[in-house]
């Protein structure tokens, strides 16, 4: 018996298609439905109750086939729920067929609700964690925290994805795990980003929520909730995990769309008024956790396009207010060759500094205000006139930073050594040969950190000192030690 | 017409719908006749209409103080008609035999004492449910079918198949 | 004899009821008889019969013919003593897991201002011993402070410290009632923690209704903070200190609200009783019969767009403003708040005193010297300035690193102890910059600091 056979005889209420309007479609009859309920068609196709009035329902299609006037329709007597298992890691989620699968009659597994409430105060905790990214830039910068939402946002083809692919890496070799939302993306980019995950051995720590252009509008609408219901769930199961959501600006025009068409009154930009709001609740549900198995956090990582660099569109500043904080890709910094194009001055981090140690603290402010002086000295350089040694000095330095910033996509770098470098730049340990060739220099101190113990433990007692300038201090004599052990 | 909770004796003569078929394809006969000047309606209704109805057709006027030959009032009546059809309430049963006349006026006397009296039977024959019926109104479905209970019992037993 | 109806229709957070007699009056609470815990609350008719109803509550599924009854009441919060020290959602639930609130009295949450004579006009300076505010934009005890920004720029940190120095003063007199309309669950959780450490739980009552919650709860969470605070005004005869974050929020959820009941737009897409709601709330928190309440208002920009209406809707309701600036932001200068553009109706001789106004109005003038100065510098450099130009645009920078200073409440963030510092320091420590007494400090030392007498030691 299919499933509608089943549901049709269980619940014994029957409806039947009236009109079709896009992929909304009114139906009469089942009179004992509940708000949201889930109902199926005779074709075996999946619906959501979305307006009730007297004789009629109104009913968003999950697939974009329509269906006919005149098709029966049976409640199924559920919810948005869907089934979370271990046997979700390291697969692509579609879902639809999640939703089917969940309500198969003969399930027994349980199911977890796609929209929650997000946790109130008495079950969060300070957050107090750094979420190390391995891109220099940022950890030591704009650094982030465990269980903030930072908003990831720029232009279309600014390397959004290559750092957040980055960051996953290192997350998930460093024990979090991660579930990353595509959202109507095409097919070949969800290819791609599961081929990262082949390649990089780290499918053992990711799960793709992942719905494409072929999927109904009510889908993809459904897939960043979907993904942090998984992380919720897993979140309970004593992981710390890591949401990745490619991306709002998509979700909130899927959003308009079906709002509209369900003849909703448009607001700014023909969005609903409650686009705020309903992003705002489902990033509420990012955080510091209190579970009964510890503190756990779900961090969130949205993504925004832009378009020209304009920060000041509607959709952008309601994700920039509801976040923790942005990192802006800046198009220029693009063109510039800078990788990533991350602009310091105009990313923001809400909560990532209160959990740096002592020495990372100085060192992301020295780095700020020498890149605010650096930016400044630009404009001198144009005037061709002589330049003093001060400010020659400056630019070089200022040069050498970029340089070590700019990180390939395969590159990520432990923290430790990125104050290390940092700070073998800042004080010029390093003469130009080394500099000219950093990438080098730096893969080998990457791979010996993470090979050799003793040359771990010698840069990590470096770093971990009481200030920058104490380590500034030892620096010369205590690198010189480590290159010899190395 | 404004007297619509009137009980038309027309309407209680519908059992089924068929009979709501061929009582709409008489309505849309009737109203040929209207416009046409210098002839006498009744006589050319009673063609049109059976024995019966054409009883029930009177009875009607006769309650509603309408005159059968006047054009205005046939046509207003057969307005009136046309909108309870509209506001009929079907009771669809599915049955696995081909049911007898008297089987039917069983069906429809029951009906009418436990349900109510504008409800119309829309009647179907599928053999597959073996025997019993599917009944269905008012968004309400009950299926009493011995197909019905054979599909379950295969599914809490599986592998006896 | 119970008020009865059913419900017909329901779209997402809109339930349309019908009932045939005893009918509903608009704000009347509307429950459910079978399902425990749904609130509804009548907005306005559909038809003769029936009425459209918010549904306050979330996560219960409803169906079309459920019983509902009038409750023939609004909705009501507690009040009294028994809200200090304790988070409350607008239905007076506790949010902080200590139990329920054992009020002795609830009060509704819709009421008008007082009348024209109970209304007294105020008199006094209000210190919070952040020197940028208390010289530039003063606070008026009984008046109203808007602190504008866009996202990011550290208003919640101002607010936070504000509520820290002015009631850590004299919790005798002084209550404070937070009102967090629409903003973070991790800003509430913080603020919780930071007040409980700080030792000012107890005398503040906290009333959330997170961006996270439905525009309904977020838009009368504002009215509930109000209905406390004019009790402890009015029947405990305190002075309230009133903190709303986020003002702008309220404008929203208004917004969000009046497009559900689909109610023609007004100007960027407001509602069109967006400066009525304004009014009616901040009439309500006036100073009457001599017990003041005093707010503070953080106030959201969209897209940095001070001409929004939502964000113009609030502006003739303040008597002081705190605009902060992203740009000052990133030069580091912490608070980021533009001095030229924050300014207060008090600075006048009889409010601050004469030594202040013409200290302040000096100041400004300076500061705006130093402005046009800027581009000069930022084209041939400080050197090539005349030497009076120069020795002004160097006190200018003193000055706006002076005003600079750590916060208590920031103090996890910066590792850097807060600093209280009195009006009468300031003015006198600004007098003696523009006074050239510290032409030879470098500007760098005025950095962070707390009174000018630091600089002694170093």
């Amino acid at each position: 018996m299919n499933n509608f056979d089943y549901y049709l005889n269980t619940i014994g209420e029957i409806g039947y298609v009236d009109q079709i309007n896009g992929s909304i479609v009114v139906v009469s009859g089942l009179p004992k439905a509940g708000s949201d309920e889930l109902v199926i068609f005779e074709s075996g196709q999946l619906g959501q109750i979305f307006t009730m009035k007297k004789n009629q329902l109104e009913v968003m299609l999950f697939s974009k086939e329509s269906v006919k006037p005149g098709t029966k329709v049976a409640r199924t007597g559920r919810s948005l729920e869907a089934i979370i298992s271990e046997a979700m890691i390291g697969k692509i989620i579609n879902p639809l067929q999640l939703l089917l699968a969940s309500i198969d009659p003969k399930n027994k597994e349980r199911l977890y609700p796609i929209h929650m409430i997000p946790k109130g105060i008495t079950e969060r905790e300070s957050i107090s964690k750094p979420l190390e990214t391995g891109v220099s830039i940022v950890d030591l910068a704009i650094p982030l925290a465990k269980g903030q939402r930072e908003l990831i946002i720029g232009d279309r083809k600014t390397g959004k994805s290559a750092f957040l692919l980055q960051t996953i890496l290192n997350q998930t070799q460093q024990g979090s795990l991660c579930v990353y939302a595509a959202i109507g993306k095409k097919t070949l980019e969800i290819r791609r980003i599961e081929e990262f995950f082949i390649k990089n051995k780290v499918t053992d720590k990711v799960i793709v929520v992942a719905s494409t252009p072929e999927d109904a509008s009510g889908i993809i609408n459904l897939t960043p909730y979907l993904a942090m219901t998984v992380a919720e769930c897993f979140r309970d199961k004593g992981n710390d995990v890591l949401v990745v959501l490619d991306d709002l600006t998509t979700h909130a025009k899927v959003y308009r769309e079906i709002s509209l068409l369900a003849e909703k009154f448009p607001g700014r930009n023909s969005y609903p008024a409650d686009t705020f709001y309903m992003h705002a609740k489902l990033l509420e549900r990012a955080g510091n956790f209190i579970t009964s198995g510890g503190t756990y956090s779900i961090t969130c990582l949205p993504v925004a396009e832009t378009t020209q660099g304009d920060l000041s569109g509607y959709i952008q500043t309601n994700l920039m207010s509801s976040t923790d904080g942005h990192l802006f890709f800046d198009s220029n910094l693009f063109a510039q060759g800078r990788r990533p194009p991350i602009n310091p001055f105009l990313s923001v981090t809400r909560v990532g500094r209160q959990t740096q140690t002592r020495v990372r603290h100085d060192v992301g402010r020295e780095i700020i205000s020498f890149l605010n002086l650096f930016e400044k000295m630009q404009n001198f350089i144009h005037f061709g006139a002589e330049l003093g040694q001060n400010i020659k000095t400056t630019i070089e330095t200022g040069n050498k930073l970029l340089k070590f910033f700019n990180q390939p996509m395969h590159q990520t770098i432990p923290t430790n050594i990125q104050v290390l470098l940092f700070a073998l730049i800042w004080n010029d340990v390093w003469d130009k040969s080394v500099i000219d060739d950093l990438d080098k220099y730096v893969n080998l101190l990457v791979k010996k950190y993470n090979t050799n113990p003793e040359v771990k433990k010698r840069v990590d007692s470096l770093v971990e000192k009481k200030s920058f300038n104490e380590m500034l201090g030892s620096l010369r004599k205590e690198y010189q030690q480590i290159v010899d052990v190395a | 017409m404004d007297n619509l909770s009137y009980r038309s004796r027309l309407m209680s003569l519908l059992t089924t719908r068929e009979d709501v078929y061929a009582l709409e394809e008489k309505l849309e006969n009737l109203y040929t006749l209207i416009g046409k000047v210098n002839t006498t309606l009744e006589p050319k209704i009673k063609d049109i209409l059976d024995y019966n109805t054409f009883n029930a057709f009177l009875e009607d006027f006769k309650n509603l103080r309408l005159q059968p030959n006047n054009q205005t009032d046939l046509e207003n009546y057969i307005d009136f008609i046309k909108k309870k059809i509209e506001k009929i309430n079907y009771l669809k049963l599915t049955l696995a035999i081909t049911p007898s006349k008297e089987l039917i006026d069983e069906i429809f006397y029951w009906i009418n004492k436990n349900i109510g009296q504008d409800v119309v039977l829309d009647l179907t024959v599928d053999k597959r449910l073996i025997a019993g019926s599917i009944i269905e109104y008012g968004g309400r479905f009950k299926n009493y079918s011995i197909q019905a209970k054979l599909d379950a019992f295969w599914a809490k037993n599986p592998n006896l198949i | 004899m119970q008020s009865q109806g059913r419900i017909i229709g329901i779209d997402g957070s809109i339930v349309e009821v019908e009932f045939l007699f005893d009918k509903p009056l608009i704000h009347d609470v509307i429950v459910l008889e079978d399902v425990p815990d749904i609130v509804l609350e009548v907005v306005k008719s559909s038809t003769t019969n029936s009425f459209f109803c918010l549904n306050l509550t979330e996560g219960k599924k409803l169906q079309r013919h459920m019983k509902v009854i009038n409750t023939r009441q609004t909705l009501h919060v507690p009040v009294g003593n028994e809200v200090l020290g304790r988070v409350i959602n607008i239905f007076g639930r506790p949010m902080d897991g200590k139990g329920l609130i054992k009020a002795k009295q609830t009060m509704p949450i819709y009421a008008k201002g007082p009348k024209y004579e109970e209304v007294s006009p105020h008199q006094e300076i209000l210190e919070t011993g952040i020197k940028a505010i208390d010289f530039f934009a003063p606070l008026v005890k009984g008046g109203k402070l808007g602190l504008f920004g866009g996202a990011g720029v550290g208003k919640t940190i101002i607010l936070t410290e504000v509520m820290h120095n002015i009631v850590a003063l004299n919790e005798e007199k002084n209550v404070s009632v937070f009102a967090g309309i629409g903003e973070r669950i991790r800003e509430a959780q913080e603020l919780h923690h930071t007040l409980k450490d700080k030792g000012v739980l107890k005398s503040t009552a906290l009333i959330i209704g997170p961006m996270s919650q439905n525009p309904a709860i977020r838009f009368l969470s504002g009215y509930s903070a109000a209905t406390i605070a004019e009790h402890f005004r009015d029947i405990l005869q305190k002075d309230v200190l009133f903190f709303i974050d986020n003002v702008f929020r309220f404008a929203q959820a208004g917004n969000e609200l009046s497009t559900l009941m689909d109610t023609i737009p007004s100007e960027d897409g407001y509602q069109p009783t967006l400066l009525s709601e304004m009014a009616n709330f901040h009439e309500r928190l006036v100073p009457k019969n001599n017990n003041s309440i005093t707010s503070i208002e953080a106030i959201y920009v969209p897209n940095d767009d001070i001409l929004d209406q939502g964000v113009q809707a609030i502006f003739p309701h303040l008597d002081s403003t705190i605009v902060l600036s992203r740009s000052v932001y990133h030069e580091g200068l912490l608070p980021a708040m533009d001095l030229l553009a924050s300014t207060s109706a008090s600075l006048n001789p009889e409010m601050v005193g004469e030594k202040h106004y013409h200290t302040v109005l000096a100041a400004q003038s300076l500061l705006k010297k130093a402005v046009s100065l800027e581009r000069i510098v930022s084209l041939v450099g400080e050197s090539e300035l005349s030497s009076d130009d120069k020795v002004d645009y160097q006190r200018a920078r003193k000055l706006k690193y002076y005003m600079t200073q750590n916060f208590f409440v920031a103090e996890n963030q910066t590792g850097k102890k807060g600093a209280f510092v009195e009006r009468a320091t300031t003015v006198d420590d600004v007098a003696k910059i523009l006074a050239g007494e510290l032409d030879t400090i470098s500007d760098n030392k005025f950095m962070f600091i707390g009174k000018l007498e630091e600089l002694n030691g170093k």
